[in-house]
């Protein structure tokens, strides 16, 4: 007896005394229940505070699988409305883990089924709560930009990764004594953090134009079978990117289906609509049945347009020419004498088209996008002044959004040079760019040489609604303002006269460049016929107001055709949207010679744009004395330089204007379009 | 023989006058005042008053701790009432929230402008235009007045006329006449 009773007292002191604290503990395990809410994550909203991804808080289903009485039976009762398999929600009510996720943000249908069966009783061990999920309410509109979300509510990729700590907020906690049947009990403790929501993150992008842009590079995807195809509109005042779209075109043996949510269709097909008349003009239209059937363009996995590199070809001749012209390197009434081939470092090259010698302008050269005059020119700059203004103009370095991921592009260091690197770079070939680096490019002379860097957020706002604005970077000085404005009057000459005519907006004065370049082969050298072909520019060239940069990689159809015509749809929807009315032309620049026509050259013009301005009657004017010959004076020594004169009719096909040494060079343009009543 | 004391008319022992007063200090017997004579009686004394304070007293202290007790049940009651009305409260407001956002998603989901193409061109039958149509600002007029364009720099006015614009009637315009005198003879 005595025994017992030491025993008992012992077993006393020990459960009482020495193990009291770890008893206590498992007591309150019991019944204290601590609860985890994620915080709503936040909004990702375009420039006017239209949502492009949200969250929403949606039920989710759980059991405690201790309390669950019939597995088999709540098993029946669950798989329908959840829609999951009978025999895995048996396994998992039977799994004796304490808790179980049985369905994941089910639709509110769902939702309704289940608090019904549990109100009646049926499912014991079973709860609900409230879990956030991000919905793209416009669809996978900038998906490639905004990114994707993981189901643990973590951004995986674009700017829902790099801004994850501003989107995701701060999770609360609920700390209280709970009754068997998962009640509070009254009086215990009770302890409530409430979650704090994520911060929303406001973009520089339209969402009206992000969609145009979307489906005109997706018709443009389509009618030149391009692989993949970036269109980038830039608010050229600000940097501000208005839209991004990045598109692709899967194949069956690239599938693009690694995001989530599964890539879908660019396009869509209105109900009730006919198909073989899509309509002309904005966005948004139907496509045609032959469209319909064949591959529709997809949102890219990536966002191309800072984390792909490619080789942009003439577009480049931007830099080269404003090298030369900024370092004095050439002026903008010298002339060259063009001939048929050139030689480098033993190597032949050619235009894009056969001619005999030609007396060209820097502005003709770059009208008509001669490879060899642009080469003459780079020869005179010579390659490392080249390059230092290539990497000026800001390629060779991630631009200001530092996208994840994003390239630097790749420029070609001293020991890489070879001898045909002259010849190469200075025509956007053996160089490597991302489309907003040459964005950032034509921006700096729609600025006035003024580098004006690219901006993809604005800012956030916080849970209280307090706006916090990101700083905006310092622009700089990149050539004279003198150089810039001869560089906009030479890139209207590419649209007035040279390969640029698809991008004609009139009456909107278009400054821009085509650019057709070869597509690497993994074998070495290039693929024949594989182009990366693209348009670059700005509009109105009197006082810019957007910046379109439209590439097409992986088609047969040059610049001209495949990228020209979209950027002038993209720079019409986009002045529409802004309110910018046409601007009175500008006179020509005194001291630089204008761009003469020329018949027969490579990058022909593409069919006219529909709706925008006809077909295009381009009346150019040539004048009768040799202001610019050699030995003419120009505007830099005070030179007069005479714009007005006779005036011939040319276009397309029309003769070629090629002069001999000496011959007018002194063009001007006039632009007049012929609408149905011409 | 000192003076026996009376008895009042209730029977209360009434004391003799001057028996409260102190004694002469020359130890002289007082004589008694007429006027003081005390009304002395005898009061049985009795139990009962001591026991009903007693009884009463604890049964107060009874009645109060049932009080507490029945307070602190009220009280751990309206808690209760209170705690659940919280909880419906807390899950009406979340269930309010949830509401809100999922609203929210409809209405960025009907702004969607692939929606809103969709049922513009594919129900109602609309179309793109085929031209643009510029229109000119009359003389004089504010270039953000005229025809609604921006301030953004210059007015698209006569010298842009004197080139000659792009416009186009669109087919079928009814108010065609309206707008051809903006046109300045074009076409």
């Amino acid at each position: 007896m005595t025994a017992c009773l030491g025993g008992v007292l012992t077993r006393l002191f020990f459960v009482q005394g020495v193990d009291a604290a770890r008893y206590a503990q498992a007591a309150r395990n019991e019944y204290v229940h601590e609860i985890s809410f994620l915080g709503e994550r936040g909004s990702i909203l375009d420039r006017n505070g239209n949502p492009l991804a949200m969250s929403v808080p949606l039920t989710t289903v759980y059991a405690d699988d201790y309390q669950v009485t019939d597995p088999r039976a709540e098993a029946q009762y669950l798989s329908g409305p959840l829609g999951v398999p009978e025999p895995v929600l048996q396994n998992d009510l039977s799994e004796a883990s304490g808790f179980v996720y049985l369905a994941h943000t089910i639709p509110d249908a769902a939702a309704a089924k289940v608090s019904s069966l549990l109100a009646s009783g049926l499912l014991p061990g079973v709860y609900t709560m409230q879990e956030p999920k991000r919905f793209l309410p416009a669809g996978q509109l900038a998906l490639p930009l905004i990114g994707v979300v993981g189901t643990s509510g973590q951004g995986l990729s674009g700017l829902e990764y790099k801004y994850n700590r501003l989107l995701e907020g701060r999770p609360g906690k609920l700390v209280e004594d709970m009754d068997p049947a998962g009640g509070m009990i009254p009086g215990g403790v009770h302890q409530y953090q409430a979650p704090v929501r994520g911060d929303d993150l406001v973009l520089t992008l339209d969402k009206p134009l992000q969609f145009d842009a979307e489906q005109a590079l997706a018709r443009a995807l389509v009618a030149a079978q391009g692989r993949s195809g970036i269109a980038l509109i830039m608010d050229s005042r600000t940097g501000e990117l208005l839209a991004a779209a990045e598109l692709v075109t899967p194949s069956r043996s690239d599938p693009v289906t690694m995001q989530e949510p599964p890539a879908l269709p660019v396009w869509f097909v209105p109900q009730g609509s006919s198909p073989g008349a899509p309509s002309q003009g904005g966005a948004g239209r139907a496509p045609t049945s032959q469209q319909v059937k064949s591959v529709q363009p997809v949102e890219a996995p990536t966002a191309t347009a800072f984390t792909t590199v490619y080789e942009p070809g003439s577009v480049e001749k931007l830099v080269t020419l404003s090298a030369a012209l900024q370092s004095g390197a050439i002026t903008p009434s010298e002339m060259f004498n063009v001939p048929g081939t050139y030689n480098v470092a033993g190597t032949i090259i050619g235009d894009a088209w056969p001619h005999p010698t030609l007396y060209w302008s820097p502005a003709s050269i770059l009208a008509h996008s001669s490879d060899i005059g642009t080469v003459e020119i780079a020869q005179k700059l010579g390659l490392p002044k080249l390059l230092d203004y290539v990497r000026a103009f800001g390629i060779g370095q991630v631009s200001n959004v530092q996208f994840p991921g994003e390239s630097a592009g790749l420029v070609p260091g001293p020991a890489q040079w070879s001898g045909t690197s002259i010849a190469t770079i200075p025509i956007g070939q053996g160089v490597a760019v991302t489309a907003v680096q040459m964005l950032d490019a034509y921006n700096t002379i729609a600025n006035g040489g003024v580098a004006v860097p690219a901006r993809l957020v604005d800012g956030y706002v916080d849970a209280q609604g307090r706006e916090h604005l990101f700083p905006v970077p310092k622009p700089h000085r990149v050539v004279s303002p003198v150089v810039a404005r001869e560089m906009t009057q030479m890139l209207e000459g590419v649209v007035k006269v040279g390969t640029g005519g698809a991008a004609d907006l009139s009456p909107y004065t278009v400054a821009g460049k085509t650019g057709t370049a070869l597509v690497p082969s993994p074998k070495g050298g290039y693929i024949a016929g594989d182009f990366v072909s693209s348009f670059a520019g700005f509009v109105p060239a009197e006082d810019p107001a957007v910046t379109v940069m439209v590439v097409v990689e992986g088609t047969h159809q040059y610049g001209a055709e495949a990228s020209a015509p979209v950027f002038a749809m993209l720079a019409r929807d986009a002045l529409q949207q802004l309110g910018v009315p046409p601007h009175k032309p500008e006179p020509p620049l005194p001291g630089v010679a204008l761009a003469s026509p020329y018949g027969g050259e490579g990058e022909a013009a593409g069919p006219a744009l529909p709706g925008l301005s006809g077909t295009p009657v381009v009346r150019v004017s040539v004048t009768g004395a040799p202001a610019h010959g050699p030995g003419s004076t120009n505007s830099r020594s005070g030179g007069k330089v005479a714009t007005t004169s006779t005036t011939g009719t040319t276009g397309p096909g029309a003769p070629p204007t090629t002069a001999a040494p000496g011959a007018a060079t002194g063009a001007t343009t006039s632009t007049t379009s012929g609408g149905p009543g011409h | 023989m000192p003076a026996e004391p009376r008895r009042g008319p209730e029977g209360a022992l009434r004391q003799p006058a001057g028996a409260g007063s102190p004694a002469p200090a020359n130890g002289a017997r007082p004589e008694p005042s007429p006027r003081a004579e005390p009304h002395l009686h005898l009061v049985v004394p009795s139990r009962r008053p001591h026991f009903n304070r007693r009884y009463m007293a604890l049964w107060a202290g009874l009645s109060v701790v049932a009080g507490l007790a029945l307070a602190l049940v009220v009280l751990h009651v309206l808690i209760a009432q209170a705690q659940f009305r919280l909880d419906r409260l807390q899950q009406q407001a979340g269930q309010d929230q949830a509401q809100y956002e999922k609203l929210r998603l409809s209405v960025a989901q009907l702004e969607s402008p692939a929606r809103i193409v969709s049922i513009a061109e594919g129900v109602l039958g609309m179309q793109q235009p085929g031209s643009v149509t510029y229109l000119p600002a009359p003389q004089g007029a504010g270039s953000g007045a005229s025809a609604g364009l921006s301030s953004n720099g210059p007015s698209f006015g006569s010298p842009l006329t004197a080139h000659g614009p792009t416009v186009t009637a669109p087919p079928g315009a009814a108010d065609w006449p309206s707008v051809k005198p903006y046109l300045s003879g074009n076409p």
